[in-house]
């Protein structure tokens, strides 16, 4: 037996006749003995009839001279429509897109470049034991004290700090006597 | 015949009767813009009415029915005559009006004061009877009117547009892009609620006419 929710279901094509016969006896049935079910059936197509009869509403007189107005005025005002607005957002989406590719080649570029100068330098720093005075050098570079041994070296042999480190060394060399002096 | 094809019929000349609304848009797709004057004077009451039912305000319905003309008249071209002009037009109106809908909706959420619109009292057009009946169809207008705007969007939607308008389900599901089973569901739990809405009004008739 059919239930009152399935029924409801169904309603409006009952009222419409757009149910298959059998179904159409069995919701029959069904309201000869549920009363709020035959109920509904038929107020339904009082609801339909006044749907249909309510007060038409009129457009205002000068409807068509603001429409004409409107359209006047957008010949000046370029209109965007919602397709050249895709149209746009996407060639937007694409420039970026464009953007970020070369950027992110340029940077990647950069970098790679960045690490063959890097790279043995590192590779040079690594022989170094941490307490060799060299390193020290490098590690007090900004303090406010001067590096008279240092300078010296560089004058003496006019290489830098890493090609002089990379040197086989005399004991006197590996341990160098280092003289601060105060800069001010 | 729909009530949507009657009223272009009232609002139409006697060389409107003749061209189809597929033949006035290719018209005016070609450049005749007295095509795009008889689409207006076709369409501009049966979709004011379509809007104002949706909308609830005719001042923003008729707006909104400007809109619709002016876009229909800006993008012309998109239109491809697979789809019948009315569904076309229609759609237009409806996304239109939904989008106002979501407008006011947000005015409301972010406004101190939320008694909007949808409760104020509307404007009737006049109608020539004698004063009680002006006055009793006035007041079920109202009532009729307040019950088909507290239903959700999608069923207010789909109940004008098949009681009101009296399109077909297939119009209907084209108009709004929706399986055709959706629009047949929307429209049957839309008719419940109202029958439930407004029982005391159909009770009444029931009572006046036995």
């Amino acid at each position: 037996m059919i239930d009152c929710d399935k029924v409801k279901e169904f309603i409006s094509d009952y009222i419409e006749k757009r149910l298959s016969p059998n179904l159409r006896t069995e919701l029959d049935n069904h309201f000869q003995f549920c009363t709020s079910c035959k109920l509904v059936v038929k107020r339904i197509p009082k609801v339909q009839s006044l749907m249909g009869n309510l007060i038409s509403v009129q457009c205002s007189n000068n409807f068509n001279l603001k429409l004409r107005e409107k359209i006047a005025n957008s010949e000046n005002d370029p209109y965007v429509s919602r397709d050249s607005f895709k149209k746009l957002s996407y060639g937007f989406s694409f420039a970026i897109f464009i953007v970020l590719i070369v950027f992110g080649f340029n940077f990647f570029n950069q970098v790679e470049s960045d690490s063959n100068i890097i790279l043995p330098q590192v590779q040079n720093q690594e022989s170094l034991s941490p307490s060799t005075p060299s390193n020290q050098y490098i590690k007090h570079a900004s303090s406010n004290l001067s590096q008279t041994e240092e300078l010296n070296i560089r004058t003496k042999d006019g290489e830098g700090v890493y090609s002089d480190s990379t040197k086989i060394k005399s004991p006197e060399e590996k341990n160098p006597r280092v003289k601060y002096v105060d800069s001010k | 015949m729909a009530k949507h094809e009657n009223s272009a019929e009232t609002y139409s000349i006697k060389s409107d009767t003749i061209a189809t609304d597929e033949e006035l848009i290719a018209r005016f797709q070609k450049g005749d813009e007295y095509a795009f004057d008889q689409i207006v004077r076709r369409y501009k009451d049966p979709l004011l009415n379509f809007v104002y039912r949706f909308v609830g305000d005719t001042i923003e319905a008729e707006d909104i029915v400007q809109d619709t003309f002016y876009r229909v008249y800006k993008n012309k071209h998109y239109y491809k005559e697979v789809a019948k002009f009315s569904t076309w037009i229609y759609t237009i109106a409806g996304n239109l009006s939904k989008t106002e809908l979501r407008r006011r909706r947000r005015r409301k959420f972010f406004s101190i004061h939320s008694d909007s619109t949808t409760e104020k009292e509307y404007e009737l057009p006049d109608n020539s009877k004698n004063p009680e009946t002006k006055a009793n169809s006035s007041v079920t207008e109202r009532i009729i009117h307040k019950a088909i705007s507290k239903l959700p969007p999608k069923f207010r939607q789909v109940i004008i547009l098949r009681d009101v308008q009296e399109f077909s389900y297939e119009e209907i599901a084209s108009i709004l892009k929706v399986p055709l089973g959706t629009v047949k569901s929307r429209v049957n739990r839309a008719r419940l609620r109202l029958q439930d809405d407004l029982k005391f009004l159909v009770s009444d008739l029931n009572d006046m006419s036995n």
